[in-house]
Formats: structure tokens, sequence, C-alpha cells
């Protein structure tokens, strides 16, 4: 084998590490808010959110939505003749649905959406899928997956997503070559970037789930490998390797360290010579280190509280400890998955304190204790905690923001700096 | 069924979390599945408020259906009373809870609480935002001033002699366009016209203040 990037020396990090599980009021989205930077990657899709009046409001809420074009998502209201049985929901279902359908002719991907309302009252929007997809194809394809409260929180609504679009993807035509499949929505820039560096190392044909355009799904099957961009996929990944697909082992693609170890994964699978890693890696791998060393001097020496959010909590983590010099706290995640986990795991400083799931009265008194240098957490607690004194980041920039990769890694870093830049421009 | 790319006004729920949210020492325990938390940003962000709004939310999950959601309700309800130790607090369903049908009402009024406990109805599939804060506003009032309401057609005793006129201001809630400017605002020309003010409510009124309405 070749080894292109010194190993990391194998100590346990936080792999057998306890985890504090908690039970108790979440704050955090539900995965209905996915849809917010899902339909700016997938440029042709609509999602239909079939739910209540809350489920529009929060998307609105979430997206901060201003309606200068059309969206290309809006939301189903279930209204009380729906509940009742005055109307039958299938057809109310299927006349907004041609009504949209109608109107919107660039629409070429449709995902009926599920909410808690619409879980609850056990409305089949697969069935529905089916039985619009057969009188619309083959100028749309309708899809369904659920991204309600219940059952997805935040980015498991991404998760839900791909998942749906697996049966989808086309078949790979028996002896085909190996091809690499790269999972989980990056910014365009991102990808580009990732495309032209599998591209320097040979390796070939690669292609990206979710596409940008619904018509180019990528084909998959067994010699599809395929390399996790976000961590919080496992529903994806299942899906993937039902259809025969097998998982690249990797940190993911964040900070300098976990990008080179995300593209060590698929350089060994494809026997990238070791010099033509480093030949092809360095100078990004160069320039994401003087990138970061300007803000770790910020970031050195302070102290790190992670409320759960977008499960990226244990990555980012391990980038500011690792490579930024910060010391954790707590991390929070909704959901700890330890085996798409176990690399970030094991790179974890030990001792670090893991937590999974919420009771969040309790979490901002464990928090309050501490006076961490900064908090990261979501849009609920931020103000409140910056009113008691806190310095916080707003967790859900880290999702919307480009930070994978050698060439966003100072912007990672900065995004933790900032607030604590901010913070003493304030108080001089 | 109606489809719905821009709604300006949100369910009922959100109506009560802003009579809440004005209030001072009001807890709402909102009986809600996971995700229904992103109405706080509305207030912390939106609003801009330093501190989170009075709102318990019980985020029960698929895996809670199964089981005993009216005891996930219960627990929050209690552990919320211990928490913040709350003059009043109000209890409700949002759109979701509302179909699981676990009455928090009952089950509030079954924990003989030490303080009053206000049972919403709001109806998430037929109402919205603005009807769901004013009918819990009227729930409030009914509840905590409607004891000491004189009996309808009783006359109202003569103003004593010297006494400015009074008036009460209701009506602003949290996250209402202008209504803190507006107190200052109409509580300066009330003032100027010789009136003053008693009472404002849901803003910064207390259980107690509106046990004195009226």
């Amino acid at each position: 084998m070749n080894a292109p990037v010194p190993r990391i020396e194998a100590t346990d990090g936080c792999t057998t590490a306890p985890v504090l599980r908690e039970r108790g009021q979440r704050e955090v989205f539900c995965g209905l808010t996915g849809i917010v930077w899902l339909h700016r990657k997938i440029q042709d899709a609509f999602f239909l959110v079939v739910g209540s009046r809350t489920c529009a409001h929060l998307i609105q809420s979430a997206a901060g939505v201003m309606i200068f074009a059309e969206p290309r998502f809006g939301t189903a209201i279930i209204d009380e003749r729906d509940l009742a049985g005055l109307a039958d929901i299938d057809d109310e279902l299927d006349r907004v649905v041609g009504r949209l359908l109608d109107r919107r002719p660039d629409i070429r991907l449709l995902f009926l959406v599920g909410s808690c309302p619409s879980e609850v009252i056990k409305l089949d929007l697969g069935r529905a899928a089916a039985r619009l997809s057969a009188r619309v194809a083959p100028r749309v394809r309708v899809l369904s997956y659920s991204g309600s409260g219940i059952e997805t929180t935040f980015t498991q609504g991404e998760d839900a997503c791909l998942a749906a679009l697996v049966p989808a993807l086309p078949a790979e035509p028996a002896g085909a070559a190996d091809s690499l499949l790269v999972v989980g929505a990056l910014a365009d820039v991102v990808e580009d970037q990732f495309a032209r560096l599998f591209a320097e190392l040979g390796i070939a044909p690669v292609r990206f789930l979710p596409p940008r355009r619904s018509g180019d799904l990528p084909p998959v099957g067994p010699g599809t490998r395929y390399l996790l961009a976000q961590p919080f996929l496992s529903d994806t990944a299942r899906a993937l390797e039902e259809r025969g697909a097998t998982r690249l082992d990797a940190p993911f693609p964040l900070g300098a360290e976990g990008t080179t170890l995300w593209l060590e994964a698929a350089a060994r699978a494809w026997s990238v010579p070791a010099d033509r890693f480093e030949a092809v890696t360095a100078p990004g791998r160069r320039r994401a280190e003087v990138a970061m060393a300007r803000q770790r001097e910020k970031l050195a020496g302070k102290s790190v509280f992670f409320f759960p959010d977008s499960q990226l909590e244990i990555p980012l983590a391990r980038v500011l400890a690792r490579e930024l010099g910060a010391s954790l706290v707590e991390v929070g995640t909704p959901y700890l998955h330890r085996q798409h986990l176990a690399r970030e795991l094991a790179l974890l400083p030990a001792g670090t304190m893991l937590s999974e799931g919420q009771d969040v009265d309790r979490q901002l008194d464990r928090c309050r204790d501490a006076r961490p240098d900064l908090v990261v957490c979501g849009l609920g607690l931020a103000n409140p905690l910056e009113s008691e004194g806190m310095t916080t980041k707003w967790s859900i920039e880290l999702l919307f923001t480009p930070i994978q990769g050698y060439d966003q890694a100072g912007d990672l870093a900065e995004l933790f700096a900032r607030p604590l830049v901010r913070r003493t421009r304030l108080e001089v | 069924m109606q489809l719905t790319v821009w709604t300006y006004e949100g369910p009922p729920h959100v109506g009560a979390m802003r009579v809440a949210t004005a209030m001072e020492g009001m807890h709402y325990v909102l009986h809600a599945p996971q995700g229904d938390t992103y109405a706080d940003l509305l207030f912390t962000m939106i609003e801009r408020r330093s501190k989170r709004p009075p709102v318990t939310y019980t985020t029960f999950q698929a895996r809670d259906l199964g089981g005993d959601t009216a005891e996930l309700f219960k627990n929050a309800a209690r552990d919320a009373y211990e928490r913040f130790r709350p003059a009043a607090m109000i209890v409700g369903a949002s759109c979701t809870a509302e179909l699981i049908q676990d009455d928090p009402g009952g089950l509030a009024k079954a924990l003989d609480l030490p303080v009053p406990v206000i049972p919403l109805e709001l109806p998430s599939y037929q109402k919205k935002e603005n009807w769901g804060a004013a009918e819990t506003f009227y729930r409030i009032v009914r509840t905590l001033a409607g004891p000491h309401a004189p009996a309808p057609g009783t006359a109202r005793p003569a103003r004593e002699p010297g006494r400015r006129p009074r008036c009460n201001i209701l009506g602003p809630t949290a996250l209402g366009f202008r209504h803190r400017d507006d107190i200052r605002e109409i509580t300066g020309l009330l003032a100027r016209l010789g009136i003053d003010v008693s009472v404002v409510a849901p803003m910064g009124g207390a259980p107690a203040d509106i046990a004195r309405l009226g």
C-alpha cells in the first residue's frame, strides 16, 4: 500500500470515551430546514412540504426568505377540512401539485416532504409520489422524504432527501470502471476544487451527490466507492450500500488535516503513488496551514463549548483542538454515529467531554458554570448568552458557509476567531 | 389543503408565545415536536431580546409517540415550574400535539401546581397567529381577573374627587411592530391629557397586574 501522508500516530483519542446522553428539551431545528440549502444546490428541484402553518412559518423564518423571485419551495398546508375527512386529502394533494407544476414548467424534480402532522396522520407520501410521478413523468420526477421533527433533526433532512434520491440513481453499467462518488451537499466552489484535486490525482470518474441538476443523477453500482463529505448521512450511506457501493472510511474534509486524510482515503483506493499525492496536495495543504496560522494566534488556548446542532460538531471540534490550539469544554451533537465518526473520534483529544441529545436548560447550566471563551450554538440561544457576557458563534453559519477543503480552511478558522476579535474590539 | 409560498402570520401558538414573552412571571409549556423551538429565534434574533422566551417545549420525537407523550408533558410542566417558578403558567399544544390529543390542560391541572395554570385551546388547522395571541390574552384575563370582576351591570363607583382619571393599555405583545415605542408614546400623550396608566399588558404585565384589571 502507498502511504502518501504520515499516518497520525495511533492513539485512541475519544474512541472509547464516555458520552453523556441527555433526554429533555432539544433546542434544534427539524429536518425541513435542510430545504434552505438543498433547493439552492439542486437547481431544478422544488420542495413541497406537506404540513401545517408552523412548517411554512419555520422555513420562512429559518431561511429569512425574501420573495424576489419565485422560490423553489412551498408548503401544502393541511387544514381542518382535510383532517375532518371533508376533503379527500389525496385529491387535495394532487390538485395542489397539479397547480404548482402548471405554473412552474421549470421544475424537473419535485420532492413531497413529510412533516410532523403528515407523519402523525399517516399520510403516505411515498404512494402519493408514485401516483403523481406516473402522471407527470417524464417531464417531472416526483420523490418523497420526511423532514419531520419527530424523525429528523436539522441536517438529517438532507440525509433523508439524499437517501430518497438513491433508488432513482441509474445503475452503473456492468464492467464499468470503478468510480468515486462524493456524497453530501457542498458549495459549488468547493465541489469544483475537489473535482480538480481528484483529477490531478488521476482518480476518475468522480461524481457528486446531490447533483446540481436533477438530470445529472450519478450512476451507482458495485464499482462505486463513496466518500462522505458530511457527517450526517447515515441513511444515505445505507441506501448506497444496498446498491452495492462501498464507503471509503475517512475523517471529514475540514481543516488541512481532515482534507488531506479525506483525499488520502480516495488516493489509497485508487493506489495513487505517494509522491504524486504529495505533489498534488502539498500546495493546498500549505495554503491552508498558512491561512489557519493567522487565526491560530487568536484561538490558541481558548475554551470552546459546542451545543448540539448539525452533527458537524465533532469534526469541527477536532479542527479547533488539533489545528487551532483551542481547548474543548463540551462537544454536543444531536446524534453520534460511531461508525462514520470513528476516525474523527480517534483524532479528538482524549478526555474531551462528549454529549449526545440535549436537555437545553441543564446544558445551559453547564455552559454558564464553565464560562467558555466561545460558545457555538443555535440562533435561539446566541443573543441570550451574549447578554450574559459570553461570546457566541452561530452554528448555522458553519453550515451555510463553504468551509470544506484546503482553500476554505482559513475561512473556517476565521469563523471561530471573528466573534472573539469582535468582542475584543468592543471592549477596547 | 392550500399551497403557500409565503405566510405573513405564523400558527396560533406563536401568538401565545408573543403574549407569554411580553409578560413578566408567565411561563408557557408547549406540547410540541422537536423542531418547534425554531420559534425562539423570532424573539432572540428578530426582536433581539436578551432572554430566551419563557417557553418550555416537550420536543417529542417519533419514538415517544409509541410510549407516553402525556408523561413527557407532565414532566416538562413540573420541571418548568421548579426551574422558573413563574407566577402563572399557560399550557397548550402546537399543531402536531393537537393531533395526538394529550390534553395538556387536563394533564397540567392534575399536577396541582401552586400557581394558576391556564389551558389554551388554539386550533392550529383553522386559526393563525394573531387570533392565537388574542385568544391567549383573553384566557389569561378571564382566569386571573375574572374572579375579581364586578358582576355585569354593576354601577361603577364615582372617581374620588381630585384623583386623575386612569386607564389600561391592553394589547402590546412581544414581536409586535413598534409596540415598545408605542407604549412609551401613548403613555406620554395620555399623561399630557391628564390621564394615568394603571396596567399595561401583556407587555410588561405580571399575572398580579392582570388580576387587578377591571
